[in-house]
């Protein structure tokens, strides 16, 4: 998209919504917000609002896809038509349908899928406000979903984005940066080992501008991470201690 | 004794059995759980979980299917297990069995079935189930003894119970649900079965 001269950098390196290059917006997560799921998690991440709800392991349906030896992981990325500026044709889309895919499989890295043979695991997942990053927030509120819904992960999977703006890489872009910078770059890592499950990127890098911005998006995702565990830590309290 | 709240992925240091992968010499959670920790030696109590069948439990089911020289059962898992049996049982017919065998994808065949007539059924997690029978059956034969009830006990997350006071033993166990990590747990719930019944 064409930039219509908005600047999205000032003259002391601050960013639209003020904040530095290498800072994140605001997050809030909260699990286990759905009484009929398996388990949950309500995300806020700036602008973005996702809800995520995990059912199963369950049978699964059509039976012909059920795999003896794992289980199969279904998830589902879902813009709501009120979520974006202009009304969002509901059902999916090209873009939803690829969304779901990567980040499935993102999932699968993680889960201990051998363990739960001929079933199906859902992974639901709605954008209900959009503001650029939602597949970032999407998966990272999937996991948590899934971590209480007590289904037994190798790590939680937590993603962020980097990106380029006015030739500067930046950290977590939000929505005109995404629409009017240079490139956006999302990955989600298991924070353990560090180790990629999903990485997409839209526009263009330098090849040290890449790694820049791959180290920039680890540390991004690092503090996404103690967010996550404060979440799940927070949720119960031991009583009697 | 120390009580913390693990997550997946999460360094392990005491030894413990359950729930843990190792990598490179070093054990990691693989569930949303408790960790109990005493002198380095551990466990970890799952949250939330799900059933899976084990040799030797005892479980509650609900009859789905008649087939020939058997039925199939729906055990609180995925997928249905298979009870051959002579007897007829009508479909929704409630019965408790014990797991026989598991085939390679963990589906369950029964055995020694008994139907369950009348009473409640009462659904948990099915981890919670062993903080509902206690060590050597120590809380729920309390629960059994204090409100003159029946109760049979899935490892599958349900309960049975038939008897005057159903819903005060259904309470309790309630009770031990909500509150399953904390200590002295035993004795607040004698004091609820103990207390007037309203």
């Amino acid at each position: 998209m064409k930039n219509p001269g908005i600047k999205l950098l000032d003259e002391n390196g601050k960013r639209l919504d003020g904040r530095g290059l290498k800072e994140l917006r605001p997050i809030t997560i909260k699990a286990g917000v759905l009484d009929r799921a398996d388990g949950s998690c309500y995300l806020e991440w700036g602008g973005n609002k996702v809800l995520a709800g995990v059912y199963g392991p369950r049978e699964v349906i059509p039976r012909h896809l059920a795999d003896p030896l794992k289980a199969r992981v279904v998830y589902r990325y879902n813009l709501a038509p009120f979520s974006v500026d202009e009304r969002a044709r509901p059902g999916p889309s090209r873009r939803s349908i690829e969304i779901s895919k990567v980040s499935r499989e993102a999932l699968e890295k993680a889960i201990f899928l051998e363990e739960f043979p001929k079933t199906q695991i859902d992974v639901y997942v709605e954008v209900l406000e959009a503001e650029a990053g939602t597949r970032c927030a999407a998966l990272t509120a999937a996991s948590v979903a899934l971590a209480d819904a007590g289904i037994p992960m190798r790590d939680l999977v937590t993603a962020c984005a980097a990106g380029k703006i006015e030739g500067k890489i930046a950290l977590d872009l939000m929505k005109e940066e995404d629409n009017y910078g240079e490139a956006d770059f999302p990955i989600a890592i298991m924070p353990r080992t560090k180790e990629i499950v999903l990485m997409q990127m839209d526009g263009n890098f330098t090849r040290e501008e890449l790694t820049e911005a791959l180290e920039t998006a680890i540390n991004g995702a690092m503090q996404v991470y103690e967010l996550q565990k404060k979440a799940l830590k927070e949720r119960y309290k031991i009583e009697g201690e | 004794m120390i009580k913390r709240i693990v997550i997946p992925g999460e360094e392990i240091k005491a030894r413990v059995k359950d729930h843990v992968y190792e990598r490179n010499g070093k054990f990691y959670s693989k569930v949303y759980g408790v960790l109990i920790e005493d002198k380095g030696v551990g466990r970890i109590v799952p949250l939330k979980g799900h059933y899976v069948p084990r040799k030797g439990d005892i479980v509650i089911g609900v009859i789905e299917e008649i087939k020939y020289g058997g039925c199939l059962v729906d055990i609180n898992t995925a997928e249905s297990a298979f009870l051959p049996t002579e007897r007829e049982y009508e479909q929704g017919d409630l019965i408790s069995a014990e797991v026989d065998s598991i085939n390679e994808v963990k589906e369950a065949r029964l055995t020694n079935d008994r139907k369950l007539f009348g009473g409640a059924l009462v659904e948990v997690d099915p981890v919670k189930i062993p903080r509902i029978i206690g060590k050597n059956n120590s809380m729920i034969d309390m629960i059994r003894e204090k409100t003159g009830t029946k109760i049979v006990v899935g490892r599958n997350g349900r309960i049975w119970i038939k008897g005057e006071e159903t819903s005060k033993a259904a309470e309790a166990i309630d009770m031990i649900v909500k509150h399953t990590h904390a200590t002295g747990l035993t004795e607040t719930i004698k004091n609820f079965l103990e207390g007037e019944s309203r």
